[in-house]
């Protein structure tokens, strides 16, 4: 559905024109539209994209929103130059490690490391520099630019965001009622969102048994 | 990301007032709680700080009630309080001279810590450092790069020693006995080290010297304003960036050229010398080239060797560089942080926090507002805002670890194994020891 077609439904579930809208403006509902399009992300975590870091010399910690604004979690980091899954530690395994490893440079990183929600370690860090680290995350969802923008969903998953379009329109009415019973019917849609980014990817498999 | 004023506006549609009710001043207080509540529940918004050896408080006072002046920064009682803390002193003797007993050779007081680093006397004081001012809990805390563990008061009495001021290389930190904000180590580590001192407490950084060489790289093309050949010119209204072209002035005289320089010195030979150029672009006209300008400030700064962390990593990358901090041999917090005074307008956005997270705030703002006595009660929609609004710390909290994605299956740690050694196996026969 593109952002016209979500919007118009959203308001008429509403009980609003949705060509003249009086009661919500179409600023609005497109404001709805993008907060249910990040409680998407953070519930099914299915927008993965992927950015490319430079290893610098002497660096361990990287920022990670330089690379990618959007990064919501990066979930796989590849060196790139040694064809190499980097594996995740804590500084305090690290510590466990090698007494002042924050000192240590080395040929390329083996291990990368939380620092906040905005840094992300690696261990040890390149002492010449130069090659990538490729990062895969989860992404926050682009706003919808124009009323043919689509959202980055799977079709199956853009009901819900009409729900918790009026979900929020009924808030705004104080009518908690029938808002929370359309939360549930969001929250439930949830399982199979995240069913249909992951298990159901592998319906193909040799092993799988075929329905019908 | 949106600013607050957007987020309080959204935020009246919700509560379907314009300010009748809850006013936009009380909006904004919700506002800032939230900001604050999310990043001390979720403690994701993390940085890294150095704290120097010896430690160095904003102010030392003889009273409690002077911190006051300290003006938000760290404040330390540096006196000794007796009698029912009306009274203060600076050495242990007076309380005893007080109490009219024989006064004891007491220990010597001192008003900053790092004073310490200036006397071979044993000075009874605890070693604290002071934490900043929006810290909120320490994630981790290395000396000179290496690990310092957490311990109790209680376990280091065990030692039956002073060992508040028990010298030594650090190993372990307490958050001790005093000031909330502030942290002791043990053992103690006196030694005086300089890192990086501004020279002149007003300005930015214009010039770094060290132990360490610095080089500076600055963008090519920019021009000096004009050439000028003495200092005179500037006094005749000159005004900006200018080059001089000239030499060292010899017997009063301005010299363009070396050899200029050698016939006043009485040479009879000369060294032959290059054009002197007053632009750049006279570097195409046989003139020797004419440096570039290097204007503005310090914006970053990279070695091989170690790397240089802004301590903000959220905040947007404008302004200046106004500490300059070194860990080695020195404190090396990693701290989870709130927002520091003053408390965030409506002009500006949060950027301590991602920016989809924005709706959790709004979130405890209808929750508050709604919770709140009076005419706009509405416990039903309170009790739902506040679901919403928990759910996003427990998010942000998630996001805090940004690996936990990453850590199914296949984490491996690296740490030593620690192997138990076997309990000895005796014989059945084996006499019985008798305690």
């Amino acid at each position: 559905m593109t952002r016209l077609e979500l919007q118009t439904r959203i308001l008429r579930q509403l009980n609003d024109s949705p060509t003249s809208p009086i009661f919500w403006s179409a600023a609005e509902v497109q404001d709805m539209i993008q907060e249910g399009q990040e409680i998407m992300a953070e519930e099914v975590r299915a927008l993965r994209k992927t950015a490319y870091v430079p290893k610098r010399d002497g660096t361990q910690l990287y920022t990670m929103q330089t690379f990618a604004p959007d990064v919501m979690a990066p979930y796989r980091l590849w060196d790139m130059d040694l064809s190499r899954r980097l594996e995740v530690i804590t500084m305090a395994e690290l510590d466990a490690d090698r007494e002042r490893w924050l000192e240590v440079t080395g040929d390329q990183p083996f291990w990368w490391y939380p620092a906040g929600w905005t840094w992300f370690g690696v261990y040890p860090a390149t002492a010449t520099g130069g090659g990538w680290f490729r990062m895969d995350y989860l992404a926050w969802p682009t706003a919808l630019l124009d009323d043919m923008s689509e959202p980055e969903w799977p079709e199956p998953d853009h009901d819900g965001l009409v729900l918790y379009g009026v979900y929020l329109g009924l808030l705004q009415q104080w009518d908690i009622v029938r808002a929370t019973d359309l939360l549930t019917q969001v929250v439930a849609r949830w399982t199979d969102s995240r069913a249909r980014d992951g298990i159901r990817r592998l319906q193909a498999s040799l092993w799988q048994r075929e329905g019908n | 990301m949106p600013t607050v004023s957007a987020d309080l506006d959204l935020c009246q549609r919700f509560l379907r007032d314009s300010g009748t009710i809850w006013n936009r001043t009380e909006l904004l207080e919700f506002y800032q709680d939230a900001l604050r509540q999310l990043c001390a529940r979720s403690q994701a918004a993390r940085r890294f700080v150095c704290l120097p050896v010896p430690p160095r408080w904003t102010m030392s006072g003889t009273y409690a009630w002077e911190q006051h002046h300290a003006l938000g920064g760290s404040f330390r009682k540096l006196t000794y309080s007796y009698r029912s803390t009306t009274r203060e002193t600076t050495a242990l003797w007076a309380i005893e001279s007080a109490e009219g007993l024989t006064p004891t050779a007491a220990f010597p007081g001192v008003t900053q810590l790092w004073e310490i680093s200036h006397t071979t006397l044993d000075v009874a004081r605890h070693y604290r450092f002071a934490l900043p001012r929006n810290h909120e809990r320490i994630a981790g805390l290395w000396w000179d790069h290496k690990r310092l563990w957490p311990v109790t008061v209680r376990e280091l009495d065990a030692y039956d020693t002073a060992w508040y001021r028990q010298s030594g290389e650090p190993y372990f930190w307490t958050p001790g006995l005093g000031e909330s904000r502030s942290v002791e180590i043990y053992e103690v580590e006196t030694t005086y080290q300089q890192a990086y001192a501004q020279t002149d407490l007003l300005g930015l950084p214009r010039y770094i010297t060290g132990a360490r060489t610095y080089t500076q790289t600055y963008e090519a093309g920019q021009q000096w304003r004009f050439a000028y050949t003495s200092p005179g010119e500037l006094a005749d209204g000159l005004e900006s960036t200018g080059l001089r072209i000239t030499r060292d002035a010899v017997s009063g005289r301005q010299v363009l050229y070396i050899w200029e320089e050698e016939m006043a010195a009485g040479a009879t030979t000369f060294t032959a010398a290059s054009r002197v150029g007053t632009y750049a672009f006279e570097a195409l006209h046989s003139a020797a080239t004419v440096t570039d300008l290097p204007t503005g400030t310090v914006r970053s700064a990279s070695s091989p060797d170690r790397q240089y962390v802004t301590t903000e990593p959220w905040a947007a990358s404008v302004g200046t560089v106004r500490a300059w901090q070194s860990s080695e041999l020195a404190l090396l917090v990693w701290e989870s942080v709130i927002p520091d005074k003053p408390a965030i307008t409506e002009t500006e956005v949060p950027e301590i926090l991602p920016g989809p997270l924005q709706k959790y705030l709004r979130y405890y703002v209808l929750f508050m507002a709604f919770n709140r006595q009076g005419e706009g009660y509405n416990g039903n929609l309170a009790a739902h805002y506040e679901q919403r609004w928990l759910r996003g710390v427990r998010l942000l909290k998630r996001l805090g670890d940004i690996t936990w994605m990453d850590q199914k299956f296949q984490r491996q740690p690296v740490a030593r194994t620690a192997r138990r050694i076997p309990a000895p196996q005796l014989p059945s026969d084996f006499p019985r020891v008798r305690g």
